[in-house]
């Protein structure tokens, strides 16, 4: 019984370790769980990843605009990750190869949606790092007129350490 | 016992009818689940859609038939805040959609964001959306997401 008991303790910190070692590494664009953030400081937390069917989930909290507060908002989307084709012979070959990548958020009370899609690959021109490069749509439920419901824009993740 | 067994086969009747009746009504804004045609008549259907969270879920079925792909999205339209006095009031009012597809080994993903609005000419509630598609493996580092527009209307 004794023995039962040490053991569970052992099993017990050793699951913690291994949860807190998971926690301590930066996000992948293969293993992307963990926190990204962009040049606003808001930052997207991916909770979850589904490799069989691409599926993330999480959640995204903005330090800018109307909805800059310690409040965080659901987020749900894709990854799909294939392998970079190969060059068959004759072939004209595919010269680059990026993780693709679609979340969107929904703004609860504040209302609207916003969704962003690109793709994760090291950025070669500055940090030569992994990081998301996606273009967003934000579209909301009242604005002035009819045409200006949808912004858009531009963004740039990177792991948080 | 008989009477039950009635009352049952009664209450199932009428249970089908209502889920007939459902199905056959063509989707709109506020009741979004069903089949919506984008423009090249391939299909979006809307199976679940949770208020509380503006979860929705479903898939997208190729004009061909021959794939179908998972969906998922939010619908969110809250009204915006409270006019402040002073404030320039909102006068236009919309409900906000995203539906994110994964297209399984071709590799991509494309996200569709827009509002749904009733179609003057048709009558029927149509959904206006710009959209992105990001694509794993391109001739270049710039040419990955590609955009555009499209229109969803609910399936004849």
């Amino acid at each position: 019984m004794n023995k039962q008991i040490t053991f569970s303790v052992v099993l017990g910190v050793a699951l913690l370790s291994a949860c807190a070692s998971l926690e301590a590494k930066p996000p992948t664009c293969t293993q992307p769980v963990g926190k990204w953030k962009n040049r606003q400081k808001s930052v997207l937390e991916i909770k979850t990843y589904d490799t069989a069917t691409g599926a993330i989930s999480g959640e995204y909290t903005s330090h800018s605009g109307a909805s800059a507060s310690s409040m965080s908002y659901p987020v749900a989307g894709w990854i799909n990750s294939v392998p970079a084709e190969s060059n068959a012979p004759g072939k004209a070959g595919r010269g680059d190869h990026a993780e693709v990548i679609t979340f969107a958020v929904n703004w609860g009370t504040l209302g609207g949606i916003s969704a962003w899609t690109g793709m994760c690959a090291v950025n070669s021109q500055s940090s030569g790092r992994e990081q998301i490069s996606a273009l967003w749509h934000t579209t909301r439920p009242d604005t002035g007129f009819e045409w200006d419901h949808t912004l858009t824009g531009s963004d740039r993740f990177d792991p948080i350490e | 016992m008989n009477e039950q067994i009635t009352f049952r086969a009664v209450l199932g009747v009428a249970l089908l009818s209502g889920c007939v009746a459902i199905e056959a009504k063509p989707p709109t804004c506020i009741q979004p689940l069903g089949k919506w045609n984008d423009e090249v008549k391939s299909v979006i259907e809307i199976k679940t859609y949770d208020t509380a969270t503006g979860a929705i879920s479903g898939e997208y079925i190729s004009r061909s038939g021959a794939g179908s792909w998972p969906m998922v999205g939010w619908i969110n339209s809250a009204p915006a805040e409270s006019n402040t006095p002073g404030k320039a009031g909102k006068v236009n009012h919309a409900d906000v959609f995203t539906l994110m597809v994964r297209w399984g080994d071709r590799g991509s993903i494309t996200a569709w964001t827009g509002t749904c609005g009733v179609n003057l000419q048709s009558g029927l509630a149509q959904i206006s959306t710009l959209w992105h598609t990001t694509r794993p493996n391109t001739g270049f580092e710039w040419d990955h997401t590609l955009t555009g527009s499209e229109v969803f209307v609910p399936t004849e």
